[in-house]
């Protein structure tokens, strides 16, 4: 048997021009830390946790020049391109730029062990918020920048990576939901990846640079309100603040439960929003259900938070709209500690834990989308059996999804319980209780930040071992991929053929 | 009239047969020899054997002396094509048949028009059309629009107890003063009447009937028919005219369409978002009844097989389905069929002859029905200043055997055609005709 050949030069040379990007991305972080913590400066000493000016300078140029020389060496690489390099690239891809991406935090000795510096920047690229950190508030500003960057950055990657490569791949039923019409006839928002790849990067920058403006008339100092909004429209998590959101104002609050909402949503919609067209927007059945699902939970928790825990009804209401949106759209951030409400309302957000946000926007988990896919077409069974020989669609905004992508999005979804029930063993295994291992393997599968139990919304994910961590970091890179794309590269048809 | 008609196969052959019978002049172009021999062994036409896109083979047609060149191909771009290069070529006319109803919108029309399509013809169109409104109106067979509805042809079979039947038309007369309809012909045992006022209704007899719409419940009434409602139908053949009826019933009513073929089936659903689209054989008794067939309000067989259509529309009959329509392409079995009981026929054929007869007449005609199961047309005929009918009173006019003036319609207003109306220049006529009687009345509405 031959095998076919990757071609491994071209993976490479994209791997290349990442790490140069990436290179000067962290290179960004060096203002922050020269303004906020100029004695670092002087300071020479790497992995001492006392400065890390020059851990961010020289892992940022080591970056550079890696990507540099892998690129220029891997200069005659063909252009031969099947899927399997697609595959390959987008796995790759997060994975290395987690590694050299971690180079920072752990130069600075800020972090204990490279396994906790690894875990953070997974969590940050794959916009999951889990943090390792006990005391956020001492980590000097420019790491603190680095770390709501690596939000900012994966949710770039993620929005062109779910609107215009992953469909062009076949995965996870995606197909459905690239660009324009979520719905099984995929006329894109413009012909090419890279025309629309600049469109949707467009409107990310944009709402970017809105919320922080915003934020910044709430009072937040320019520096927060940067790193929060990264971490917002990434969905992301990390704040720069122990007590995480609960410590600004009702506004600041607002503000960012809007730009949550926004940021779970189909970026698609997005740029027909700028385009008036509306009625595409109205119609989007995903977006009725994501919109559904948020003003629902919304009112459940709000009322019982009213009547179980006596809170007043602004309070009550914002409490739940914040957690309910937070969660949805796979964020993380936190006001209030839902351990601390009934258990009824906890296990409701939960369940909102597997639902996620919109198809092609930042959001993790199994996609508003997916959701409503596999509820119409359970629905549908009733039909099915009374009328043997009927055929009858499962519809997405009056369009019938093709068969093949139901059935592709009914294995996605088996595929994604089957490793939430795995990651819960292995985590049990490793010594976490129930609780805990139920909440950490949701959270990080679903990219969102806090679980439950001993990792709830006021802990963090400090303490548990080691290979927890690693694997912890595997599922947060599964559930960011869509889990095939990365399962498929360990499959043997992947190598065969 | 020099007519070029471009075909291939029956609908244009039975249009040429029908045209060629009313003394027009045909020349007929058909790329498949055989039948162009039997055809003219046939019927008094010429034939040319070969591609109607071509030019040579249109200028052997003579296009430049034609007034109507007709394109009735079944690929619609042959069509389009055909009758563009005819204009261009000198035709005076031209018509294509289409099955595309994007082309249907007037935005696409004019663009058409421009380039030289004068008229199109959509013939799955027309019969679904037809279906819709035999589904509306449940107590007539069949119902013919004039003039927006103003006046309307219904088809009713006479039950056992009708108030009318063994009655003469005079009789009626005087029971029922404030008749608003008349009764132009009576179809009984194979054979059209044209009734005066001495013939007697029978049982089962078919009679077609001018109404007003106002009269439209004492006539249903006086046949001894009821309307009903229609919620639930069936329908047998997803091809465009299934999907066309379907897509215009499917928010009111309740739609079962049957469609044996997969890809076929898969695509309707495209279209058709509130039809349940069954996969299956119409034939299979087992299916139709486990889709529960005896209790529709409607059973409609479209499909391209007329004996399919004839025995499951049978079928659905002997449950107990009180409305039963059939597709049949054949038209030597319309008459069996209605003989055996079912209601109605559509007949593409007759549908698409039906258009086109229109724009062979020499009269100013607006619409042309031709009718299935009986040998004549209804015509609707625009009185000519100083021609021969306005100049008398309709009872001292003496029209052509075998033609009778059903009603007319002045402006705004219809009137039915009694007694001492007299027509005016410009009035429209709906007139009953024979085809021996089609010219002669042509000539007494012209000058």
């Amino acid at each position: 048997m031959r095998r076919q050949s990757v071609n491994f030069k071209l993976v490479f040379r994209i791997m290349g021009f990442l790490l140069m990007l990436e290179g000067i991305a962290i290179l960004s972080a060096l203002p922050f830390s020269w303004y906020f913590h100029p004695e670092g400066l002087t300071h020479f000493q790497l992995m001492d946790g006392q400065s890390e000016f020059y851990a961010i300078l020289s892992s940022g140029l080591f970056t550079f020049l890696i990507g540099l020389f892998t690129f220029v060496y891997t200069r005659k690489a063909t252009k031969n391109t099947t899927k399997k390099e697609g595959y390959l690239v987008v796995s790759l891809s997060w994975i290395v730029i987690s590694i050299f991406g971690s180079l920072p935090f752990y130069l600075s000795g800020y972090f204990v062990s490279y396994t906790d510096a690894f875990f953070e920047t997974m969590s940050g690229f794959t916009t999951t918020g889990a943090s390792i950190l006990n005391d956020i508030e001492a980590v000097p500003q420019g790491l603190l920048f680095w770390r709501s960057l690596t939000h900012w950055i994966g949710g770039m990657g993620i929005i062109v990576l779910s609107l215009a490569i992953l469909p062009l791949l076949g995965i996870g039923g995606m197909q459905l939901f690239s660009a324009e019409s979520p719905g099984p006839t995929t006329d894109k928002i413009h012909p090419k990846v890279r025309e629309m790849a600049k469109r949707l990067w467009a409107i990310y920058v944009i709402l970017t640079l809105i919320q922080t403006g915003l934020l910044m008339l709430g009072d937040m100092s320019f520096f927060d309100s940067i790193c929060h909004s990264f971490a917002t429209m990434a969905t992301g998590g990390f704040s720069t603040q122990n007590t995480s959101v609960a410590a600004y104002s009702p506004y600041i609050q607002y503000v960012i439960i809007v730009f949550m909402i926004l940021a779970g949503t189909n970026f698609a919609l997005h740029y027909f929003m700028l385009k008036r067209k509306f009625s595409k927007v109205k119609s989007s059945e995903e977006y009725q259900l994501y919109v559904g699902i948020i003003i629902g939970a919304t009112l459940l928790i709000g009322l019982g938070l009213i009547f179980k825990m006596n809170l007043g009804v602004e309070q009550a209401f914002r409490d739940s709209l914040f957690q309910v949106v937070s969660i949805l759209t796979t964020t993380g951030f936190v006001t209030a500690d839902y351990l601390l409400w009934p258990t009824g309302l906890w296990m409701l957000l939960f369940i909102l834990f597997f639902v996620g946000g919109s198809a092609g926007s930042t959001g993790g988990g199994v996609k508003a989308v997916r959701i409503l896919v596999l509820i119409k077409n359970s629905l549908l069974e009733f039909r099915r059996l009374i009328h043997p020989q009927a055929i009858i669609p499962v519809r997405l905004n009056h369009k019938p999804v093709p068969q093949k992508i139901v059935f592709v999005v009914i294995s996605f979804f088996l595929f994604y319980l089957s490793t939430f029930a795995l990651g819960v063993i292995v985590m049990a295994a490793i010594g976490l209780d129930f609780e805990s291992a139920i909440g950490a393997s949701a959270s990080s599968l679903g990219n969102i930040g806090p679980a439950l139990g001993s990792l709830g919304p006021v802990n963090n994910y400090a303490n548990i071992p080691d290979i927890g961590k690693w694997f912890l970091s595997f599922l947060m890179l599964l559930g960011r991929l869509e889990i095939f794309t990365v399962l498929i590269v360990f499959s043997p048809t992947f190598w065969r053929k | 009239m020099n007519i070029i008609i471009a075909g291939d196969g029956e609908v244009g052959l039975h249009l040429a047969q029908l045209l060629a019978d009313e003394q027009h002049n045909i020349i007929f172009i058909d790329p498949n020899e055989e039948l162009l021999n039997t055809v003219s062994s046939h019927t008094d036409l010429m034939t040319i054997t070969g591609s109607s896109i071509s030019v040579d083979v249109l200028e052997e047609a003579n296009i430049k002396g034609a007034d109507l060149l007709i394109a009735i191909l079944h690929d619609e771009a042959i069509n389009l094509l055909t009758a563009i290069l005819g204009k261009k070529l000198g035709a005076k006319k031209t018509i294509a048949r289409i099955s595309n109803r994007e082309f249907m919108s007037n935005k696409n029309l004019a663009i058409l028009e421009e380039k030289g399509v004068d008229i199109i013809i959509n013939p799955e169109q027309v019969a679904a059309n037809e279906i819709v409104q035999l589904l509306k109106q449940t107590a007539a067979t069949e119902i013919f629009d004039f003039s927006d509805g103003k006046l309307q042809l219904f088809l009713i079979k006479l039950e056992k107890y009708a108030p009318v039947v063994n009655k003469t038309l005079t009789q009626i007369a005087q029971e029922f003063p404030n008749i608003e309809f008349r009764a132009v012909a009576i179809h009984r045992e194979g054979q059209t009447i044209i009734p005066t006022g001495n013939d007697y209704f029978r049982e089962n007899d078919l009679a077609y009937v001018i109404t007003k719409p106002d009269g439209v419940q004492l006539l249903l009434e006086l046949g001894g028919k009821q309307n009903f409602k229609i919620n639930d139908i069936m329908l047998i053949g997803g091809g465009r005219i299934g999907r066309m009826t379907a897509s215009q019933l499917q928010h009111e009513m309740n739609i079962k369409l049957i469609e044996s073929d997969t890809k076929r089936a898969n695509a309707l659903t495209n279209e058709l978002e509130h039809t349940l689209i069954i996969n299956g054989d119409a034939r299979d008794m087992d299916l139709l009844d486990d889709e529960g067939v005896k209790d529709m309000d409607a059973f409609i067989a479209v499909t391209n097989h007329a004996e399919t259509n004839i025995l499951t529309c049978l079928h659905a009959r002997s449950l107990g389905v009180k409305r039963t329509i059939a597709l049949v392409e054949n038209i030597e079995y319309i008459d069996i069929a209605k003989n055996i009981g079912i209601d109605t026929i559509i007949n593409k054929k007759l549908i698409t002859a039906s258009v086109i007869n229109l724009y062979t007449m020499e009269a100013k005609v607006t619409t042309v029905k031709c009718l299935s199961g009986i040998n004549a047309d209804v015509i609707e005929l625009v009185a000519m200043p100083k021609s021969a009918v306005t100049k008398k009173p309709l009872k001292k006019l003496t029209l052509p055997e075998g033609s009778i003036i059903g009603g007319i319609i002045r402006g705004d207003e219809s009137h039915i055609a009694i007694g001492d109306f007299q027509l005016e220049a410009g009035d429209k006529a709906v007139v009953f005709a024979l085809p021996s009687a089609i010219h002669k009345i042509n000539k007494i509405f012209n000058h």
